[in-house]
């Protein structure tokens, strides 16, 4: 399975590199170009991070960002596409088909091959054709139903289920056809909370950007904002305050504390255990009331900005944080406990909802559902970005890819960022007073980055985050006026949702929102 | 486990009291509004949550209004899991152009009386989404909007549904306890409830969903679909009314049959939604629930 070849090896024979792309290279190589890379993508298994279009002054083109997992080198693939084609991904990743399929929608990119030409955001309802293209053209809502997959044989009898679901959720569509109590195929259909996020953020500054980008999805705001501002950071090849740095992974960690304290509860109470969820949710709101103390905002939104953070940790912060993770680890052990003891618990999580691990490196699937079966990827450790490299952690891995595991991988994790939140507060650099008395917060002014910007007449630049979830990927193009002119964000659930169809299969209906809540994928992030 | 069980026996709710009693404290509010509510509905209201199209922050903090610590259920407000237990819809989100469609279906089913509160900057004007090709902006663009709540944190939220309802009711409160204002406001007038005719509201109802129901009527007692709709309140009370063991007393029983059908009239349609809007009477009586 492993090639000869490392990835640069072969992005430098494809073409030549952009100028003013950062961190890592972009290569924009022709047709021929991208029909070699396919091939080489059968023959080595570099993972596909996102894949996207775009519209430039010169025309479209199309995006792809791999990795080489194992020595952590990513690099970046564009082809231009004057005819609107390009040779489809989506035989050798799988990965790539809703990503083609979402590009087609957005920007008109037809990707010639395709194993599922069918529309993924564009419900027809819009009003208009690939919205971002530089036409878009006018359309009518659809006559024609859309065209689920066909599951066919005696004794097969279909469950439709959405977009509006029974509890305070997401929407979205699932269609199950079940034979009996069994499910022998779920199809998601996703895209109801388009919000046309992609078009919102063109031609604007890259503070309003920062905003719109922030709810993206409310779950994840502090990673999708630190994925974007980093992204600019290196367009513009800004050096923000080191201690912006450290309170950035502060808020992470405990974005990422309350997200599994209260996926923990759900996964239990969607177990019919409602203790956990009574105990766990008590949990996060204690999380969320630390952050609303420290930061001003319970989910910590918009506090991260391009150039920094704003505001600065409250004076009281660090000390009430570290209360916290004492009062936090007191609580938590016992209730870990009990879940590993409940025997009508783990009758319903184990060896409920499988994902195998072939499976899960061939969709590049990371956080839980990656790590839980066998996946050991986090975006913290390779690439790797500061603060995390002087910190100490360890990524748990699990291979039995059940729902418990995905429990499991939580319940350590959690444990691995109540000690990253003691340690980013000891070790936080702290801010030297200015001349006038007061500390400067850690941002950059706006004015040194519009200079920046002009000086080096925009940029283009990538980031990967690890959220909760997983790894993020947001792509920007910034203009030499400080405009956003493209910006991508892939949240990690784009390669997870396809996941939930495999780990359904031969399960219960029943067992779905068990499933479906020890994955919990965005809908928001996703539909972008 | 048992300890914790133990511990939870002995050492009281962990749900907070709601905070001290001030002029505009949320104590006060509480009270203010279980009254406007009890004097409506009894002292049960059904929240039914419809996400459309929101960042899912909204939503975060919906769950978090119903964990131990803000138990929104003690003064009787609570998520169904279907519009068509729901006395009030409310919607988050910046309508999403491929939502609209199931929120105006959604908002189909769910019986009359039925109110609708916009909640979260998204849903009242649009947020930071407003102007984008996929999103309608607005709630009222696709149903009618009655209140209007504009805070995301659970305690605001709480806040703000006390004080929406007690606003409907007319004594118009707008300040929190922080003295900050809010812009609460009782939306029935300058929506699109007025004139709902001419907006093309309330759309009629779907002819298989009218049978359906009237079937469901005559064909079963009328208490069991009482009980299935209108919450263990209604139908706890109605068996002890009756004093009766089972379903076929009290469907024997035509005065108790009656008198429960004279204090829940709303959903299960004696008095058509049609009805309702044509009588303020039995409108008014729609809205009665016995008060224990
Ligand atoms: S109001 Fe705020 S939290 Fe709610 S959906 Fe909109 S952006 Fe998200």
């Amino acid at each position: 399975m492993y090639g000869e070849e490392p990835l640069f090896g072969l992005l430098n024979r494809l073409g030549r590199p952009a100028p003013n792309h950062r961190p890592w290279p972009r290569h924009v190589t022709d047709r021929a170009g991208w029909r070699l890379l396919i091939d080489h993508l059968g023959q080595n298994n570099w993972s596909l991070l996102g894949l996207w279009g775009d519209r430039a002054a010169d025309g479209l083109s199309v995006h792809a960002a791999l990795r080489e997992d194992l020595s952590g080198d990513v690099g970046l693939v564009s082809l231009p596409c004057p005819d609107g084609r390009f040779p489809s991904l989506s035989a050798v990743r799988p990965a790539a088909i809703r990503l083609e399929r979402a590009a087609c929608d957005l920007f008109g990119l037809t990707a010639e091959g395709i194993t599922d030409p069918r529309p993924w955001l564009d419900h027809g309802q819009w009003g208009l054709r690939h919205p971002l293209a530089q036409t878009p053209t006018f359309s009518t809502p659809p006559t024609a139903p859309y065209p689920f997959l066909k599951s066919e044989g005696h004794g097969l009898h279909q469950i439709p289920v959405g977009p509006v679901h029974a509890g305070i959720i997401e929407p979205g569509h699932f269609r199950f056809t079940a034979n009996g109590e069994t499910v022998a195929r779920l199809e998601e259909r996703l895209g109801y909370v388009h919000k046309g996020i992609e078009g919102l953020t063109r031609g604007k500054p890259v503070l309003e950007a920062a905003r719109i980008i922030a709810r993206l999805s409310g779950d994840s705001t502090v990673a999708h904002s630190i994925a974007f501002a980093r992204a600019v950071e290196s367009a513009l090849a800004l050096t923000i305050p080191p201690r912006a740095v450290w309170l950035r992974a502060l808020m992470a960690e405990l974005e990422r504390l309350a997200n599994h304290f209260g996926d923990i509860g759900a996964i239990c109470n969607d177990a019919a255990f409602a203790f956990m969820l009574a105990e766990l949710s008590q949990l996060r709101e204690a999380v969320l009331r630390a952050a609303d103390a420290c930061f001003g905002h319970r989910l910590m939104m918009d506090c991260v900005i391009p150039g920094g953070v704003f505001p600065d940790i409250a004076e009281t912060g660090p000390k009430r944080l570290l209360d916290l993770t004492i009062e936090l680890r007191r609580r938590f052990a016992p209730l870990v406990a009990i879940y590993d003891n409940k025997a009508s618990l783990q009758d319903r999580t184990v060896s409920t909802g499988i994902v195998n691990t072939g499976l899960v490196n061939r969709f590049g699937a990371g956080g839980h559902v990656g790590r839980a079966s066998g996946r050991g990827l986090d975006a913290r450790k390779s690439p790797g970005y500061a603060p995390y490299n002087d910190l100490e952690f360890e990524v748990p891995v699990l291979t039995e890819g059940d729902v418990n595991a995905r429990v499991w991988i939580r319940i350590r994790e959690v444990e691995q960022s109540l000690s990253l939140v003691e340690q980013i507060v000891r070790r936080m650099p702290g801010v030297p007073r200015g001349p006038d008395g007061i500390t400067p917060p850690p941002l950059l002014p706006m004015d040194h980055i519009l200079d920046h910007a002009k000086a080096g007449g925009g940029g283009e630049g990538m980031a990967l985050v690890e959220s909760f979830r997983g790894e993020i990927l947001t792509w920007v193009r910034i203009a030499a006026d400080g405009t956003v002119e493209r910006c991508h964000p892939r949240d990690p659930s784009w390669f997870q949702w396809p996941l939930l169809e495999a780990a359904i299969e031969g399960n219960i209906v029943a067992d779905f929102p068990l499933c479906n809540k020890s994955f919990n994928c965005t809908y928001s992030g996703h539909d972008l | 486990m048992f300890k914790h069980i133990l511990r939870s026996l002995t050492g009281g709710p962990v749900t907070e009291a709601a905070p001290a009693p001030s002029p505009d404290g949320l104590a006060e509010l509480a009270g203010l509004v279980d009254r406007a509510a009890k004097a409506r509905l009894g002292r049960s209201l059904s929240i039914r949550a419809v996400d459309a199209g929101s960042c899912n922050g909204c939503e975060l903090e919906l769950h978090a209004m119903n964990n131990p610590l803000y138990d929104l259920e003690r003064f009787g407000l609570r998520f169904v899991a279907s519009p068509r237990h729901a006395d009030v819809l409310l919607v988050t989100g910046p309508v999403t152009k491929n939502m609209a469609d199931a929120l105006r279906r959604t908002w189909e089913a769910t019986p009359d009386p039925k109110w609708v509160v916009a909640c979260g900057a998204c849903a009242i004007d649009g947020g930071v989404f407003a102007g984008s090709y996929a999103c309608l902006g607005p709630v009222e663009t696709v149903i009618p909007v009655d209140l209007r709540i504009p805070a995301a944190p659970p305690t605001e939220l709480l806040a703000g549904c006390w004080l929406c309802w007690s606003a409907a009711r007319g004594r118009v409160a707008t300040k929190t306890k922080n003295g900050r204002n809010h812009s609460f406001r009782p939306c029935h007038q300058n929506t699109a409830r007025p004139n709902q005719a001419a907006s093309g509201f309330p759309p009629k109802p779907r002819p298989a969903l009218r049978r359906q129901r009237s079937s469901f009527r005559t064909t079963r007692p009328r208490f069991r679909a009482n009980g299935i709709v209108g919450g263990p309140v209604a139908s706890n009370s109605a068996r002890h009314r009756s004093g009766s063991k089972g379903r076929r007393d009290l469907r024997a029983h035509p005065r108790a049959q009656n008198r429960h059908a004279r204090l829940h009239p709303t959903k299960r349609g004696r008095a058509s939604p049609a009805h309702d809007a044509e009588s303020p009477r039995l409108r008014r009586q729609a809205f009665r629930r016995p008060v224990r």
